[in-house]
């Protein structure tokens, strides 16, 4: 062929007809391989190759993407744009990226939970109780999903009343984190606060719930203006959005019994409450009954020591106004003279068993 | 008992449990013992009628999956 039948370019225009050529062929690509040479530039520019056994291909993202601490040896999956620089260079621009395989998602939830406690996210402190009988509920779940069935059924059968305002997102892959984030968003500038959040998802293998293992996400959970509560997974999964929680379901149906108090408890405890009531009234009667026999008996008693008391008293007192009586005197063979002391004048003499008269001879003092 | 129409299941409850207290509390008066008995065996079934007919309601707000 000849140069002049084939395109040509300024190095400039080269560059950017590549780049139109890539982005109109991989608008977006997702790749998976292994993380090497990580590292953080300013503490804003993330650069790593992502290789596999045959190939290696250079990387680069925004640290505010990077949702998920990265290590060398990692397997991730990346979406990215694939892109030339002016300086020929190939590279992915990465817009989201996660850890796939049992290690690397072991890993990175190590890593990312050993950060976020030491910042206090998980504290128990921090904790919030859901309300007793929650009035207005917000749920974020995936609409179509068995965990939301098993959420709603065991509400139904537990409590009603409830509104349930649900928000239908994503519970998993790239896009869940940010798609579980506004609806958490949606939720929390409501004018009126809901009583409680519910943030539900199914059982599914460890990639399948790795989203709620971001970093934003569980950010933002941990600042949720509404308590929280979280059930993803089975029993045996643990999430950091679990941890940072006000309350931990093992399971979207354990949310609801946590959420919502048992009916036929609340009816039993409100037979036990109604069927108590009658005699508890009757025992009541009774011991007011028993209380105001004793009342009297007491009076009966007090009237009696009074009794006793005054009787006493009187008899103590017309003992001391007998002890005065002149006559007891008399008998023990005194006299009572009556008359003027001076001589010549007559004097009575009065004794226990007679009287005499008498005349007064002399008189002197003694 | 008018105007226990316009209360909470829970806010019933919690009426009947003051009620239910105060047969056991200082302010126990016999004269006021069978009214309050009454308002409280009333309140019971009040309670018992509206647990048994409430109904949960689901409202999607927003959000859209895939």
């Amino acid at each position: 062929m000849e140069n002049d039948l084939l395109p040509k370019f300024s190095v400039s225009d080269f560059v950017a007809s590549t780049n139109q050529t890539l982005e109109y062929a991989y608008p977006s690509v997702v790749i998976e391989g292994e993380v090497e040479s990580f590292k953080v530039n300013q503490g804003k520019f993330v650069f790593f190759n992502l290789k596999d056994a045959g190939a290696s291909v250079g990387c680069f993202m925004m640290v505010f993407n990077l949702r998920v601490p990265l290590e060398d040896g990692m397997t991730v999956t990346v979406r990215a744009k694939p892109k030339l620089t002016n300086f020929g260079k190939f590279s992915l621009t990465i817009d989201s990226i996660k850890p796939v395989g049992e290690g690397s998602i072991k890993k990175g939830f190590e890593l990312l939970k050993a950060k976020l406690d030491k910042e206090g996210l998980f504290a128990l402190d921090r904790k919030r109780s859901l309300p007793e009988l929650p009035k207005t509920v917000g749920v974020i779940a995936s609409m179509q999903s068995a965990g939301y069935g098993d959420f709603m059924k065991i509400a139904d059968q537990r409590w009603g009343g409830v509104t349930f305002r649900v928000y239908h997102t994503l519970v998993q892959g790239l896009d869940a984190p940010d798609a579980l984030i506004k609806a958490i968003r949606y939720f929390n500038q409501l004018e009126v606060p809901l009583d409680a959040l519910v943030i539900i998802r199914g059982g599914g293998s460890a990639d399948d719930l790795s989203a709620f293992n971001d970093e934003l996400l569980v950010r933002e959970i941990a600042a949720s203006r509404t308590p929280t509560l979280v059930g993803v997974g089975h029993e045996v999964d643990v999430t950091l959005s679990d941890l940072a929680a006000d309350v931990r379901a093992a399971t979207p149906s354990n949310a609801a019994q946590l959420l919502l108090p048992d009916k036929q408890e609340i009816l039993s405890r409100i037979r036990y409450m109604s069927a108590r009531l009658s005699p508890r009234m009757l025992r009541l009667v009774a011991q007011r009954a028993e209380y105001t026999t004793t009342l009297l008996r007491g009076a009966q008693d007090m009237i009696t020591v009074q009794f006793e008391r005054t009787a006493r008293r009187f008899e103590y007192a017309r003992q001391l106004v007998e002890s005065y009586n002149p006559d007891h005197i008399l008998r023990r063979g005194y006299a009572l003279v009556r008359g003027e002391k001076v001589p010549g004048s007559i004097i009575e003499v009065e004794a226990h068993n007679y009287k005499l008269t008498a005349e007064v001879r002399t008189y002197e003092q003694k | 008992m008018n105007k226990s129409k316009t209360l909470t299941v829970e806010e019933k409850i919690t009426e009947l449990e003051k009620l239910v207290a105060w047969f056991d509390s200082e302010e126990f008066v016999l004269e006021q013992a069978v009214a309050k008995y009454e308002s409280a065996q009333k309140l019971a079934d009040e309670i018992q009628r509206d647990i048994g007919t409430l109904k949960n309601t689901i409202e999607q707000v927003g959000g859209a999956a895939e």
